[in-house]
């Protein structure tokens, strides 16, 4: 196994912060992860600049905590990648209670969110731009669950992880946020 | 819309990620709060070590190891235990293991069979040794001693009809009278075959192959012993 590949194995990364708080490996992690967490955010939170502010902070923050030797410490947290999503998820209700301080955390995540900075950088800009509107009008829980498995690639083990849900309730949950989305999109040519 | 369409959507939102310029400024900052002005180390060759057995000796791999260790010693010490010779660390065990067989043994026919099984193991031990082998000598007397073992077991089952059969070996004759000058006439009546075919091998049968086996022994042909007591083997079966 060539060291690249060695270094990008999520297990080896996980092991080398935990044990070495190697800075070699949180480098990897952030080329492997800055683009998930960042999509993660912002369809979360709809702000481009938001977005990547809060992906800097989660890396950062992230580092904390593994100089702090949590990661050492507690047996909670069973891979890097649910890890940085939890504090990602962590940072963006901090977000939405500073934004709106006198709101109910259900309400800020329910305010509609604005994906229009997201065609930004994007080629398919317009193609995409009808099943971007739809997932804005589904409600946060359907849209965060969609984003983390059919835009994240992530399975369903390692969704259950980060929510804090099990397995069952994923897959109950996964199923509906498609029907709804399907339901949007029925009219759609 | 269908379902695999949407999916393909959602799929292409992929594309939705950190521009490369805002990804390489992210990265120098981290790279700045993380190393503190000092370059990033590699980490060394122990370190790596480490990690890649944290990974490997997990408690199911450990536990596999240990059972494909004790399988394959378990098979090994048997293997070299039932093939050791005269003078060899396991010898000693395999006479022990013959010993125990022999005590959990209950049917006389099984400890006849185990005594022939011996036998054929001293037989081939000797043709394994030199000729000028100081346990040449035991290991014969051995072979002579399991041999003899088969005879007496074999003895209660010999029965007084089967050294009546042998003897006759023949027709059977009944009392037909007088003739003119008043002599006895016998005459013969062919033996009725009223036992089965195996009934017919007695334990001298097996007794003769025994004393063949012995007398290749004498002559060193411990090859044409070996096929003697197989043969042997096959026949205590018949016995009745």
């Amino acid at each position: 196994m060539s060291e690249s590949t060695h270094l990008k194995n999520e297990k080896n990364l996980f092991l080398r912060l935990k044990k070495y708080q190697d800075k070699e490996a949180f480098l990897v992690a952030y080329d492997l992860y800055t683009d998930q967490i960042f999509r993660f955010i912002f369809f979360k939170i709809g702000n481009r600049e938001e977005a990547q502010d809060l992906t800097s902070a989660t890396f950062l923050k992230c580092w904390g905590y593994v100089q702090e030797g949590k990661l050492k410490s507690s047996d909670d947290y069973k891979s890097l990648k649910s890890f940085l999503y939890k504090i990602a998820r962590n940072l963006t209700i901090d977000y939405y209670r500073q934004s709106k301080p006198y709101s109910s955390l259900e309400e800020a995540e329910e305010t509609v969110v604005d994906f229009s900075s997201v065609a930004v950088d994007m080629d398919r800009a317009l193609e995409l731009e009808f099943i971007i509107s739809k997932l804005k009008e589904l409600k946060s829980e359907y849209r965060n669950i969609l984003v983390l498995k059919y835009i994240n690639d992530l399975t369903i083990k390692e969704i259950a992880e980060i929510l804090d849900k099990t397995k069952g309730n994923v897959r109950v949950t996964l199923y509906r946020a498609l029907e709804a989305l399907k339901n949007l999109t029925r009219d759609h040519d | 819309m269908t379902e695999r369409e949407l999916l393909q959507q959602l799929n292409k939102l992929q594309s939705v990620r950190l521009s490369d310029a805002v990804r390489s400024n992210g990265r120098g900052v981290l790279l700045a709060q993380i190393s503190q002005g000092e370059p990033v180390a590699t980490l060394g060759f122990l370190a790596k070590v480490n990690i890649l057995f944290s990974r490997t000796l997990q408690p199911y791999t450990i536990a596999t190891m240990i059972a494909l260790f004790l399988v394959t010693s378990a098979f090994f010490s048997w293997r070299n235990t039932t093939q050791a010779k005269p003078g060899e660390a396991f010898y000693s065990a395999k006479r022990l293991s013959e010993r125990a067989q022999m005590f959990v043994a209950f049917s006389e026919n099984a400890r006849t069979k185990l005594n022939l099984e011996f036998a054929s193991n001293r037989a081939m031990e000797i043709s394994q040794l030199s000729q000028d082998d100081s346990a040449r000598e035991d290991l014969k007397n051995e072979f002579k001693k399991e041999i003899g073992a088969i005879k007496a077991r074999l003895a209660g089952k010999i029965t007084p009809e089967d050294t009546d059969n042998s003897a006759q070996d023949g027709d059977n004759f009944k009392n037909a009278g007088t003739d003119k000058n008043g002599d006895k006439i016998d005459i013969s009546v062919p033996k009725k075959d009223s036992q089965n075919s195996t009934s017919t091998i007695s334990g001298n049968d097996v007794a003769d192959v025994l004393e063949e086996v012995k007398k290749s022994v004498d002559n060193n042909n411990y090859n044409e012993a070996a096929s003697k007591l197989d043969e042997a083997s096959v026949l205590i079966d018949q016995v009745k």
